[in-house]
């Protein structure tokens, strides 16, 4: 009944939630990894709100697959740097993003690559220990 | 407490009787009291070990954290662990031999210095972290030593001791590091140096603020500015109106230009700016790179060279040093890579990941990306590792390196010689 006299942006966003599955914008957010990595990060504390904010959106990011993971066989979960190489400091839980490439794979890359997909930001912990605080479901990679 | 909430709970859950099933477990396994610290079970610190050694990157920092908390049953099997070779302490890798500087241990501080002072030890940036976060008085003179070190890295972690130590006394030592040729390193000189009271280093920071260089597909100077942006918040804050600065902003944009314009003048306006070095100056050449080389060696440092249409070759990150190379040099250059790179078909990596890294970037003309070969290794040479397609290319690379160059640079210092021997020290002897 409802779904007959709504007009069709409200039905779609109707059958979207009947289907459980949030509202995303068509056009994707472009997000700078270099800002994710440069917050302050402190274990347990509140991310910077505009970092918040950035939690369920459609995003594009750049950036490298480290090198540390680097293999010859086809990936489809990898973390995402800012730099072709791993090996500057000590990596620290805010130095990347955690990516899980949905419904795709690809070889191992060396150059930069370019990612559209949902990212999800807040600690995640495995036997106590914080693994990843950026997440991003990649549908595309470039 | 635990017990007032699981009450709660239960009144709340008669309006639902499937809610308040589902909380009883919850409400019969709270904790009577808070948990109690206890002294971990040697299994535990064993593990914290492996994953401190082997876990995944981020777990590492995290466990070797633990074991510190732990203290001394930690510390001494770690000392058990370390060996009796420089080989074997390596071998439980740099997140543990940075911890080794935060225990109240003789022996494993004792391993600790051993480590910085080899300079084949691979993890020689950790131990100068584990230094940097408690150096004792009497190790001072390593300090001011490791300040010149070969490593950058090394280099930024005794800055750091440097303001552990409150060495005010070797500020002049540390004003040389604001013309380092690493940007990391000039960086954490210049916040040291305002907070001991100079404030007019802080024009180094104003000036990373500016740069939007990049090294092939790398924006290193968006990096840059992203930190130099962190540091210079951290102290203009409560003495500047002219916080707006936002550093994904390109430096050109007009935004960009007011804020940096406001800030340096917040800053210096009763003040003459100091004269920066032009190593530390944001110019922007266009380099219009074809052909790269980036050599990062645990052992002998990092080297970014690049290689252009112009004969010309260019050192460093950020404002890279030009060098005029023989006329036909980049020809002859491009036409070996492009015959390497075409043996090697689709391959782009060799080895295994490690802390060193040998690439060969190529961009020529019309390519969106730049195209990237990878060797790559632990602290252990690896025979061979360099496929025979790039040898003649990486003797050939290190042929064009000018011999006499500018000495007041200290990225084109002794180049061709540093290069030969990161290059030895990654991939192998070189042909020839």
């Amino acid at each position: 009944m409802l779904l007959s006299i709504a007009p069709p942006a409200l039905t779609a966003l109707l059958i979207a939630a009947a289907l459980g599955a949030a509202p995303r914008d068509e056009d994707p957010v472009e997000v700078d990894i270099a800002k994710l990595v440069a917050i302050t990060y402190e274990q347990g504390k509140p991310l910077p709100q505009e970092i918040q904010d950035l939690d369920g959106k459609k995003v594009v990011i750049r950036g490298f697959m480290d090198p540390a993971q680097q293999t010859p066989d086809r990936v489809s979960a990898f973390r995402l740097v800012t730099d072709s190489c791993g090996c500057i400091g000590k990596p620290q839980v805010n130095h990347y993003v955690e990516v899980t490439l949905s419904g795709i794979d690809s070889e191992f890359r060396t150059n930069m690559v370019e990612l559209e997909g949902v990212l999800s930001v807040g600690e995640v912990e495995e036997d106590g220990f914080v693994t990843s605080i950026y997440r991003l479901e990649a549908t595309a990679i470039r | 407490m635990n017990l007032t909430l699981a009450a709660r709970a239960a009144h709340a859950c008669f309006a639902t009787v499937g809610a308040c099933l589902a909380l009883i477990p919850w409400a019969l396994a709270a904790p009577q009291e808070p948990p109690r610290a206890q002294q971990p079970t040697s299994e535990q610190i064993d593990q914290w070990i492996e994953h401190a050694r082997g876990g995944r990157p981020a777990v590492r920092p995290q466990a070797a954290q633990r074991l510190v908390r732990a203290g001394e049953p930690a510390a001494a099997r770690l000392l058990a662990l370390s060996g009796s070779t420089s080989l074997e302490c390596a071998a439980l890798g740099p997140d543990l031999i940075e911890a080794f500087g935060s225990f109240e241990s003789p022996p494993l501080r004792a391993k600790l210095l051993l480590a910085l002072r080899d300079p084949d030890f691979p993890w020689r940036p950790a131990a100068a972290r584990g230094l940097a976060g408690k150096p004792k008085t009497a190790e001072r003179a390593l300090v001011l030593e490791l300040l010149s070190d070969p490593l950058a890295a090394v280099r930024a972690a005794a800055i750091d001791a440097l303001r552990a130590l409150d060495a005010q006394d070797a500020r002049e030592l540390l004003a040389a590091r604001l013309a380092d040729e690493d940007d990391r390193v000039r960086r954490r000189a210049a916040a040291l140096l305002c907070d001991w009271g100079d404030r007019t280093a802080l024009a180094w920071l104003l000036e990373d603020l500016a740069r939007g260089d990049a090294f092939f597909d790398r924006t290193t100077g968006q990096m840059a500015r992203y930190e130099a942006w962190t540091f210079l918040k951290q102290r203009l804050e409560g003495t500047s109106r002219s916080l707006a600065f936002q550093p994904q902003w390109p430096p050109s944009d007009a935004q960009a230009v007011e804020a940096r314009g406001a800030l340096a003048q917040a800053l210096f306006s009763a003040a003459k700016s100091p004269a920066i070095p032009q190593l530390a100056r944001a110019a922007q050449p266009a380099i219009d790179e074809v052909l790269g080389l980036e050599l990062r060696s645990c052992r002998k440092g990092e080297f970014f060279l690049r290689w252009n249409a112009r004969d010309e070759l260019w050192v460093g990150l950020g404002n890279a040093a030009r060098l005029p190379l023989a006329p036909g040099t980049s020809e002859k250059l491009f036409a070996a890579a492009d015959a390497a790179f075409r043996k090697l078909g689709a391959e782009r990596f060799f080895g295994e990941p490690g802390c060193d890294l040998e690439d060969y970037l190529w961009r020529p003309p019309g390519a969106a990306r730049a195209e990237v070969f990878r060797l790559s290794k632990g602290p252990q040479a690896v025979p061979g590792l360099r496929p025979a397609a790039l040898q003649e290319l990486a003797r050939l690379l290190v042929a064009s390196l000018p011999a006499e160059t500018d000495a007041s640079d200290p990225r084109t210092t002794e180049l061709a010689r540093r290069v030969r021997e990161a290059l030895i020290a990654l991939g192998g002897e070189l042909a020839g």
